[in-house]
């Protein structure tokens, strides 16, 4: 799965610890989901999305799209 | 509050590791027991137990708090940890069937088999952090 996390959160000029904070995970998974080695459970990718006011289909796109 | 991942490893690595430490000594104390009045004998067996105890309890605590990929980094290395205990136990078991290794007896390997399952699992701890890094 592909995401745009790291641009949306560089546009709003979040640190990883930022986003990690608002998201209530820890940084480390912050990052293993910007380098695309993780994909979050829909909850998470719901919550990521509210956080950005954006569709999780605006976030997230699957690898072959 | 998320628990930093060194604050998970010292709970999750040093208390068991001190306890298979004590359980070690507790084992090498009891094979002196003739000479031990029973009550002692009952406590130093009773020794490794509490810090084990507590490591559960943290164990427990420290689940609760971890995030979805740190659930996820946590099984794998549990999983392998217990799965690679399993195996060489199995594999020693069989070596001694053959009589090409000393035939143990629970009772004298056990503290070793939590000392071995411990470290296999900080390993495989390293090890599955690294691949999400």
């Amino acid at each position: 799965m592909k995401n745009r996390l790291r641009v949306l959160r560089a546009e709003r000029q979040w640190s990883q610890t930022d986003l990690a904070n608002r998201l209530g995970v820890s940084r480390q998974t912050v990052h293993a989901i910007e380098a695309q080695k993780y994909d979050p459970s829909l909850p998470l990718a719901f919550k990521i999305g509210k956080i950005f006011s954006l569709p999780i289909e605006g976030i997230f796109s699957p690898e072959e799209l | 509050m998320q628990l930093r991942d060194n604050d998970i490893a010292r709970r999750l690595i040093v208390l068991p590791l001190a306890s298979g430490f004590l359980a070690v000594l507790v084992a090498y104390v009891l094979r002196k027991r003739e000479q031990l009045p029973a009550f002692l004998r009952f406590g130093l067996a009773l020794a490794p137990i509490l810090p084990m105890a507590v490591a559960l309890v943290l164990f427990h605590k420290s689940i609760e708090q971890l995030d979805e990929l740190q659930r996820r980094i946590g099984f794998e290395a549990s999983l392998f940890g217990f799965l690679a205990t399993a195996l060489l136990v199995l594999a020693y078991g069989m070596f001694a069937k053959a009589e090409l290794l000393p035939d143990l007896s629970v009772a004298h390997a056990w503290p070793f088999l939590w000392i071995l399952m411990w470290l296999l699992w900080a390993g495989a701890l390293g090890l599955v952090r690294r691949r999400y890094r």
